[in-house]
């Protein structure tokens, strides 16, 4: 049983790396939590001796929550200036100029 | 004497049309999408006005600009741009644009209106695909999804009872369709720099498979005079997601 929380917790804990390289928000406190339930009760299932892999699993799933909330709450969601975009965009006011000036013609 | 009264109550019209829509206006959203159960910010969404001139006449350019947050940048990259040139005076539309780029996939589309605005010209284009012209007839007073919320935002809602609906017709994928929005009644909502605002909450409901449930697909127009608005949420066959306000300027 010991081993199968261990398995599962590992599990979470690679989700939690995905989700936080990836830029889903908070979402990735889901598989943290679950990291930490199933660290946690690996923890709780191992004799003494056996229970160090378990206490380094929870404090690595402790920094991930850490590194998770951190991106929230300091990197802050912004727009890059797209030069391609702004030229299109400029563009299409300067055609829509002239097609106006077409259709006004037709009147 | 009568003629006086005429070009009075036509200017008084014009006023009533166009009172509310400032021809410097920006509005910033946040855009959100639900994602495992939870609203995640992906892009953000600009409304603006700006006066448009040619030669003989002006038009009011209004334009919907959606970008994604740059973290998004690298995994989905959206640049959409929704534009309409309308009349100042009645938003009676004469030229809308549509330009859009998600994650690699890319549409223009471009509707003239005929004067008469019974018919429109259209030309699209989709990825690599040459590109399709095609005239459309549409019902006088059919206009585009932009001018639909600049129309919404100029109509008189004080009058509107819990239940009760406005019909519109939209021109949309060179399609025509109904939309109705039904008045649901009064909230308070956070309008982001104006802080929490009283609205009209009104549910869009339309003939077409793009929008799903009931009530689902809203939006909430502040109650004053400008009905700017604060919250738009929508159930689409790919998910949910809603804007929130979070800037104005030139109000």
């Amino acid at each position: 049983m010991r081993i199968a929380f261990i398995i599962i917790a590992i599990v979470f804990v690679a989700l939690t790396i995905a989700f936080t390289i990836l830029p889903m928000g908070t979402i990735a406190l889901i598989p943290v939590a679950l990291a930490f339930l199933f660290s946690f009760f690996a923890f709780f299932k191992s004799k003494e001796r056996k229970r160090i892999f378990s206490k380094w699993l929870m404090f690595f799933v402790f920094v991930l929550f850490l590194v998770i909330v951190a991106k929230d709450v300091f990197v802050k969601d912004k727009v890059v200036t797209d030069q391609k975009f702004q030229l299109e965009k400029q563009n299409s006011q300067q055609e829509a100029q002239k097609e106006l000036e077409e259709l006004e013609g037709l009147k | 004497m009568k003629k006086i009264l005429t070009i009075g109550v036509f200017l008084s019209f014009i006023r009533i049309c166009t009172g509310q829509i400032s021809p410097n206006e920006t509005l910033i959203f946040d855009g959100s999408y639900e994602l495992s159960g939870m609203m995640t910010n992906i892009a953000q969404v600009t409304m603006q006005t700006s006066v448009m001139k040619t030669t003989n006449k002006s038009y009011l350019h209004l334009s919907a600009e959606v970008a994604t947050f740059n973290k998004w940048d690298s995994f989905f990259k959206i640049r959409d741009l929704y534009e309409s040139y309308v009349d100042p005076g009645t938003l009676k539309p004469s030229l809308y644009k549509r330009n859009v780029y998600e994650g690699g996939y890319t549409k223009t589309e471009k509707y003239s209106y005929n004067p008469a605005g019974n018919s429109i010209k259209s030309e699209s284009k989709r990825k690599n695909n040459p590109v399709v012209k095609n005239t459309v007839s549409i019902q006088p007073g059919a206009v585009d999804v932009i001018t639909l919320i600049y129309k919404l935002r100029s109509a008189n809602l004080s009058g509107l009872k819990a239940g009760q609906s406005i019909p519109y017709i939209i021109v949309f994928d060179e399609k025509q369709l109904r939309v109705n929005l039904k008045m649901l009644g009064k909230e308070i909502v956070s309008a982001g720099n104006l802080g929490k605002r009283e609205c009209y909450k009104l549910s869009i409901s339309a003939n077409t498979n793009k929008l799903k449930g009931a009530d689902k697909n809203l939006i909430w127009l502040t109650t004053d005079s400008k009905h700017i608005p604060c919250l738009i949420k929508f159930s689409i066959p790919v998910g949910v997601g809603q804007l929130s306000l979070l800037k104005t300027a030139g109000i």
